[in-house]
């Protein structure tokens, strides 16, 4: 019997090292090219998303002003960020000439393209450079990348700060919606019965409403509508699909042995669904939240299209595409933000169809 | 069948009666029509440091009266006592401090491993649940229990889906042991695994019964292994027991029809050990609509009008139990001789079913003819 | 003398996936004979099972036949199923040799009826009208013995039992009077007395249809009770073949000793624990050099038996045994 149990013990250290189901599931995921591909595109917009002042913008990076450092980039994100100083000096609009003017020992690292998505730059902003052209002249050109909008509000400054709003409304929505469809759903698919009922039909109730035409009345009531307030919207309308699938996991893990074997070590209810089950369902419940980023993406951007989007100066890609309804003979307000839009919303989708490849059980029972 | 000492402890569990109805509902309302009475009404006592073998085909209970038992399925009736504590009475604390004591190794080991826990996790979990020990501690009692099972230590950095069939049945009797208990399930813990690997599983169960003085509960369909291992065995039909005995009788002496009809049925490579093939007709039924009277008797080749009607009563012979009105009334012919009524019960069900006498005489000369 | 009626030869199966090419079957050869029932053992990764689904090339990819014969000869005529073109194969499958599957809960269609699905086999082979096929499958309930034959003849798989449906099974296989039935496995999944009732009746309609049986399982004791030869397999390749009755009255391999000691029975109970076989069968891609069974052999001796492949060798008249050393393990 000894002998019997070391052989068996000599198999298990001879083994290869140990990888879990992610480790395992991300092996199989890098297998495919385009899921690569398309996964390195996310990469590459959410490195766009968080670096936007930096990438293009009228306030520089960062910079030395009368002996102190200062970020007046992140103003961008948030207004309070940029320091009170340089309002106070009267620098906004006029960085570059102003900083000289006020502090010849300052310097300044500015942002690679020398462009403000919310307004015109004006002739002589940057010193030697005209202002920005609008209308029909606005086509790209050397300093308009993807040109200008009909105010001459530069569109490649909007596309990158875009970004930054489309990714954020991908995830806080999908994020919202995430924590109440698992919610909603592991109660439902775990206690059954009445609970069962009640939070089957209220998903049901959610799911009947026309999403698009919820979130226009939610808009219209809402105070002060902001760029936040729309993605908390499209998260609240946005759970019934997660929820519906969270509960047919929860419904069919319930069932499992390995539940039951925690049960009979002395496990209690909340335990079992958050230990046990949630890990396990979470596979199959990441597949809908990513096509959920995509599908808010779209929805903010067909929002802003119509004119319900958060107001003005806020840019997004729908935005711009608004103003394009109107200038249809300005080409490049449309393909722009379109493209983006498309391959934004195509690359999600990608990956989350490689993510169900990579985790679905079934398909790696077929390899064995 | 429990050797009833007056000067022993009284056995570990007692089971009295015991019922699970599970309801059938139907409709918008969902109202009951109905219940699928998978457990009907089982007594039987457990010793401590015995095993009782239950054994019975698909539908006929077992695994839910293993369940019943812990309480993973709630029962509907009767009484179960662990060391003398009312387990159905017991309220959430109570019953949690009890399961230390009572635990159970399930049948598919592909199943019972939480796939996205680490064994490490998996076997710290009742460590953690009963408050037992700290960091160190914790980690030895769980080394320790591996060691018992024939793993080693760095099995508790891996994933279930590492391992084999046996490997993983070994990881859940560990964890099964991990809380020291006395009592153990085991439901059909090695049904799937393949014959080299059953021996090894078998052999540890017997080991560690030996070695830390358990008590089993072997649930299986597989006569040969419960016959192996147990002191006593249970035979379920339909969700009752139908005959129980001592482990070495019931196999020499068995009385009820079903339990002749399950022995001459598996399959042997001995030559020796081959019983006159009973076959019954039908199917095995659903216990959601038992028949009357005697529950065996639409495929029972003895039947009478008596076991249409009545449900036989228990007859006792010193320890051999057994439910048949047919089979009680030959034991009186023979005197209260167990071993004459079971050659004459043999005798009367394989004349019953030979009607297609040719199959059988075919086998059975080809068996002759070739041991000359 | 006669050409047996199946005739595999140096089979070799293999996997192609990412951990390379897996040899699932290596190098198998068997034959029955018409009216002969062979028993092929082994437990669960031995490739018996592939060996069975490549004699009808009903392996899917990655796996694909690398090489070997199969020949099968019927009425005179003798066709290889290895490289015998789509066409000529189906009339095979279902027509000259049936197959049953282990789990009869999934083998057959939900959504069509019994009676259909028996008439569906009868069609594909004979040309023979629609209320003819009707017949033809009330008459083959009535063969395999299944109760109220005409209302079940109407009835939906899940309305049948296990029994029942492998009983349907059976029935579909048996259809278009095959010379041959592989039955895969076909009682693993049944209970212990509904099995004794379909062993018995596969054993009737042997000796009343003269079908040959090849009988793939991981059960020594049905494969005792009910075959005439017996071949044992183990990582992909034979190691013991001979009768049924010599097999198990003088077992020679020491996998199948090792196999027969592991059993539990009553009679070991007091005897110590049970002889078993230490350690595990090794997956496709970790086979052993030499003798694929050597880890495990109590009587592995080195060099030989780690370096060099043993051949399968005619011990005595009609036992063949792939070991080095099987004369004076038992002598």
């Amino acid at each position: 019997m000894n002998q019997e149990k070391m052989r068996v013990s000599e198999e298990i250290e001879a083994a290869k090292p140990s990888r879990g189901f992610w480790s395992d599931a991300w092996q199989r995921y890098r297998r495919r090219p385009i899921g690569m591909l398309a996964l390195g595109f996310v990469l590459f917009l959410t490195i766009v998303a968080i670096f936007a002042p930096a990438i293009a913008g009228t306030k520089p990076v960062v910079c030395s002003y009368k002996g102190t450092l200062y970020f007046p980039c992140l103003g961008y994100f948030n207004r309070s960020w940029e320091s009170p100083i340089f309002t106070k000096d009267k620098f906004r609009g006029t960085y570059p000439k102003n900083l000289k003017q006020k502090d010849p020992e300052s310097w300044a690292v500015w942002p690679l393209v020398f462009q403000d998505p919310y307004r015109r730059v004006r002739e002589n902003e940057w010193p030697g450079r005209r202002e920005n052209p609008s209308r029909d002249e606005g086509h790209p050109n050397r300093l308009n990348l993807f040109g200008t909008d009909q105010y001459g509000v530069d569109i490649f400054a909007k596309m990158v700060h875009g970004t930054t709003i489309a990714l954020l409304v991908g995830f806080v929505s999908m994020g919202l919606a995430g924590s109440i469809g698992v919610l909603v759903g592991a109660l439902g698919g775990y206690f059954g019965g009445w609970v069962d009922m009640i939070t089957s039909r209220l998903t049901e109730i959610v799911m009947c409403i026309p999403t698009l035409v919820l979130i226009l009345a939610l808009i219209a009531v809402v105070e002060k509508p902001t760029i936040w307030k729309t993605m908390a919207i499209i998260g609240a309308t946005g759970w019934t699909g997660i929820a519906r699938l969270t509960r047919a996991e929860f419904l069919r893990l319930r069932q499992t042995e390995f539940v039951m074997a925690a049960r009979a070590t002395g496990a209690g209810s909340l335990r079992i669904m958050f230990r046990h089950i949630l890990p396990n369902a979470l596979a199959p419940v990441l597949v809908p939240i990513t096509f959920g980023i995509a599908s808010a993406i779209l929805v903010e951007g067909s929002l802003s299209f119509l004119g319900f989007g958060p107001p003005p100066p806020t840019a997004s890609w729908g935005s711009v595409l608004n103003s394009a309804r109107s200038n249809l003979q300005l080409w490049w307000l449309v393909v722009f933000p379109g493209a983006g839009i498309f391959l934004t919303v195509l690359a999600y989708n990608l990956v989350g169809e490689g993510l169900q490849e990579a985790t679905d059980p079934r398909l790696r029972e077929a390899k064995k | 069948m429990s050797e009833q000492n007056p000067q022993t402890d009284p056995p570990l569990l007692q089971v009295k009666g015991l019922e699970t109805h599970f309801p059938i509902r139907k409709g918008l309302l969902r109202r009951q029509v109905g219940s699928v009475k998978a457990v009907d009404g089982v007594t039987f006592d457990i010793p401590r440091g015995k095993t009782l073998g239950l054994v019975g085909e698909s539908g006929c209970g077992k695994t839910t009266v293993g369940r019943s038992l812990l309480r993973l399925v709630e029962p509907t009736g009767g009484e179960v006592l662990f060391d003398n504590h009312a387990v159905r009475k017991e309220n959430a604390r109570s019953l949690r401090s009890l399961r230390r004591r009572m635990q159970i190794v399930f049948q598919d080991p592909y199943g019972s491993l939480n796939p996205r826990m680490k064994i490490r996790s998996i076997l710290e979990e009742g460590l953690i649940l009963h408050r037992l020990g700290e960091g160190s501690a914790r980690l030895e009692q769980m080394e320790q229990a591996l060691e018992r099972t024939g793993l080693s230590p760095a099995v508790l950095e891996r994933y279930p889906h590492e391992f084999s069939g046996g490997q993983r049945q070994r990881i859940a009797i560990a964890r099964a042991l991990v809380l020291k208990p006395e009592f153990l399930v085991l439901d059909e813990p090695v049904s799937a695994l393949d014959v080299s690997i059953q021996a090894q599983v078998i052999n540890l169960l017997k080991e560690l019964k030996q070695e830390l003085g358990l008590t089993y509960l072997f649930i299986s369909h597989d006569l040969s292994v419960v016959e192996y291992l147990a002191d006593n065995v249970a035979v379920m039909y339909l969700g009752q027991i139908v005959e129980s005995a001592e482990a070495g009788q019931l196999c020499q002496q068995p009385l009820h029809p079903y339990t002749l009809a399950l022995f001459s049925a598996v399959p042997s490579v001995e030559v020796k050990n081959r019983r006159q093939r009973i076959v019954l007709a039908g199917d095995v039924p659903s216990p959601s609509r038992p028949p009357a009277g005697c529950r065996f008797h639409p495929r029972c080749p003895l039947a009478e009008t008596v076991c249409r009607e009545v449900e036989p009563p228990q007859v006792d012979l010193a320890g051999h139990r057994f439910h048949c009105h047919v089979a009680s009334r030959e034991l009186e012919r023979c005197g209260g001789d167990a071993a004459k009524t079971s050659v004459v019960m043999q005798a009367a069900i394989t004349a019953a079913t030979s009607d297609s006498t040719e199959p059988h005489s075919a086998v059975s000369q080809r068996m002759s003819l070739d041991h000359q | 003398m006669a050409a047996p009626l199946l005739e595999i030869k140096d089979l070799v199966t293999v996997f192609h996936t990412s951990d390379g090419r897996l040899p699932a079957v290596d190098g198998v050869s068997l034959s029955i004979e018409r009216g002969q029932t062979l028993g092929l053992v082994g437990e669960s990764g031995c490739g018996k099972s592939v060996t069975a689904m490549s004699t009808l090339r009903l392996v899917s990819s990655p796996g694909r036949i690398e090489s070997g014969s199969i020949m099968f000869t019927t009425e005179g005529e003798s066709i290889d199923l290895v490289t015998t073109p789509e066409k000529q194969l189906r009339k095979v499958r279902g027509g000259r040799i049936g197959m049953i599957f282990q789990e009869p809960m999934t083998s057959l269609n939900p959504v069509f009826t019994i009676g259909n699905q028996i008439a569906e086999a009868v069609q594909l082979h004979r040309k023979v009208s629609r209320s003819e096929a009707r017949s033809r499958a009330l008459e083959m309930l009535h063969l395999v013995r299944l109760a109220d034959p005409e209302q079940r003849l109407d009835a939906y798989p899940h309305q049948l039992s296990g029994g029942m449906r492998q009983r349907v099974m059976i029935a579909i296989a048996l259809a278009c009077e095959p010379d041959l039935i592989i039955a895969d496995e076909p009682t693993t999944a049944l209970d212990v007395t509904i099995q004794a009732q379909i062993l018995e009746l596969l054993d009737d309609l042997r000796s009343r249809l003269g079908t040959a049986i090849l009988l793939i399982t991981h059960d020594l004791g049905v494969v005792a009770e009910t075959c005439d030869d017996v071949a044992v397999m183990y990582a992909g390749r034979i190691v013991e073949q001979a009768s049924a009755v010599e097999l198990f009255s003088r077992p020679l391999h020491p996998y199948t000793i090792g196999l027969l000691q592991a059993r539990p029975n009553v009679d070991a109970r007091d005897s110590g624990p049970l002889a078993t076989i230490p350690g595990m069968v090794p997956p496709p891609q970790d086979f052993p050099s030499g003798c694929r069974f050597h880890p495990r052999c109590s009587h592995a001796r080195e060099p030989q038996c780690n370096v060099e492949p043993p051949s399968l060798r005619e011990v005595s008249p009609g036992h063949f045994v792939r070991c080095h050393f099987a004369e004076e393990i038992n002598s």
